[in-house]
Formats: C-alpha cells, structure tokens, sequence
C-alpha cells in the first residue's frame, strides 16, 4: 500500500493524543507520589511555603497537560520522521518498522540521556547549576542521536558486504562500543539528588525512565498497529490520502 | 545459492513536504518551552511556564532545579 505524508502523520497525531492521555494517568499515578514525597522533604528541610507559584494541585494539573503536549509533539514528528525513513526500514510490517524506530527513539532519546545523567525528583539541589545541567543533558541527546545515525550509515554500508547475521553481530557491536565511549566521553557533574533518601531517589528514576518507556513504546506500537489495519482493510494499490 | 534467501519487505519512499518538516520544528520548540525552559533561552517571565510544567518535567528526566 502506498502512503501519503498527510496520512502517516495524521495517525501519528491520534496516537499521540491516546498516549499522552495514558501517559498523563501514568504520570499522576505512578511517578506522582515520588514527586510528593521529595516537595514534602523539601519543604520540611527549608520550611518555606506560600510562596509558590503555583499548589501542588496546579502542578499536578500541570504535569498531565506537559504529558499530552510532550506525547502528541513526539508523536507528530515521529510520525514526521517514520514517513521519510520508512523505506531505508526492511522489515515484514509496519509494526515491526514502526517499533524499530520507536526503539531506536527511546534509546537515543530516553536509556542514554537517563543513564548518563539520571532524571532528579524535585528540591535536589539549590536550582544554582540548571543551566549546566540543561547543556550536558542536551549534549547527550544529541549524541546519541548521532550515534544512531552512524550506526545506520555503517548498516547501510555492510549490506552487500557481509552475510546478514554477520551484519547484525557487527552493528550491535559496534552500537555497544559507540554508546559505551558516548556515556564515557559526556562531561560528568555532581549528581544533583546527591542529598536526597536513596530509595526515594532509585524509586523516581525508575519511574521516570517507565514514563520515557511508556510514550515511546506506545507512539511506535500504537503508529505500526492502525498502519497495518488500514492496509489490511484497503485493496493492494490504493493509495492513502490524507483524511 | 545466493545469500538473498529471503529479503524483508522495503516499501516505496514517502515524499515528506517541506511543510512537514517546519510544522515538526515548531512542534519541538513548543515542547521546549513547556518542558526545558528555566531562563536558559527566554527571560525570567517565562518562569510561570516553568511552575506550572514543573511535575511533567521532572517526570520526563528533564533537568530542573
């Protein structure tokens, strides 16, 4: 079946409203009272409150309204992305093609920026070194952004050279070592939750990183699945225009 | 035997519209004004946006104070 662009990214769009609806129950339900707890012991530690900007209330509002915007932008241009790239994708189905670079995103764009500089519950550090921290984060997106790309240049250019299995076993290789010197050669800074309970801190990261998991495994899963149903339902040669 | 036994399904090129690709960039500037923003780009007004996104951006590893 043949795609248009508006088609894809229509559907990327719908999938991104119904992921950044589960996403935002995610994020109230499960990574909510981590974020409690932290506001709580923060306060107790500096005492103040009625100066906020905003009630915990408003925030938590807040943080659902993000996780819509964040899983429908993401979505968008995944969908954006998914369009231009899906040829250069062998694979037997959308899905598979879809998940593939879903998978792709989340470690580009979640698993390494988490693991080079974990996310940190709120009030774990005076607010003084954000700037810096917002710099290296940015750096290691960008770094394993183009990391993943040299990984496909190389793919690409093994394809008539080595047997297929060889090839995977290359590139994997290849992927272990280039994320490994990434997370190596990113600028290392004082872990701003330094001060914070460790259970507290490990409980937060791993909810957070589930968040990451949950918006990415929910666009490209969501993405492949209704591309599949509607080449399943079309007659072969149609051609999908936008809705 | 060719080593070609049975080559996985590679679909015709979508052409994405220039349209597209801006439509995808102000989209991300619009997530990095509801998630990154502290002051490192716009000025200190824009620490409303910052309070009232603040539990999303914790929740998706974004640097915060």
């Amino acid at each position: 079946m043949r795609w248009s662009y508006g088609a894809v990214v229509s559907r990327a769009l719908a999938v991104g409203v119904a992921v950044g609806v589960l996403l935002a129950a995610y994020v109230s339900v499960v990574v909510g009272p981590t974020i409690d707890a932290a506001v709580r012991l923060e306060e107790a530690a500096d005492g103040h409150d009625g100066e906020a900007l905003f009630t915990r209330g408003q925030q938590k509002g807040g943080g659902a309204a993000a996780s819509v915007v964040y899983a429908v932008v993401a979505a968008g241009v995944f969908g954006t992305v998914y369009a231009a790239v899906r040829h250069r994708i062998a694979a037997a189905s959308e899905l598979a093609r879809a998940s593939w670079l879903a998978a792709v995103a989340f470690t580009s764009l979640a698993l390494v920026p988490a693991l080079a500089y974990p996310a940190s519950p709120p009030g774990a550090d005076s607010g003084a070194d954000t700037g810096s921290r917002t710099l290296r984060y940015a750096l290691s997106l960008v770094g394993a952004v183009v990391v993943a790309v040299l990984l496909t240049r190389l793919s690409g250019a093994l394809r008539n050279h080595l047997p297929e299995y060889t090839r995977t076993l290359v590139v994997a290789a290849a992927g272990v070592v280039a994320y490994g010197l990434l997370l190596v050669g990113l600028p290392s800074g004082p872990d701003p939750a330094a001060g914070l309970p460790a259970d507290l801190v490990w409980d937060f990261r791993v909810r957070s990183l589930g968040a990451l998991a949950l918006l990415w495994g929910g666009i490209g899963l969501g993405l492949g699945w209704l591309l599949d149903r509607a080449a399943s339902d079309a007659p072969s040669g149609t051609v999908a225009s936008s809705p | 035997m060719a080593a070609t036994v049975h080559p996985l399904p590679t679909p015709d090129a979508i052409r994405v519209p220039l349209i597209g690709w801006l439509v995808a960039g102000v989209g991300l500037l619009g997530m990095y004004l509801v998630l990154q923003e502290n002051g490192a780009l716009l000025a200190e007004s824009w620490t409303t946006i910052h309070e009232l996104f603040h539990d999303g951006r914790h929740a998706f590893g974004v640097p915060c104070h």
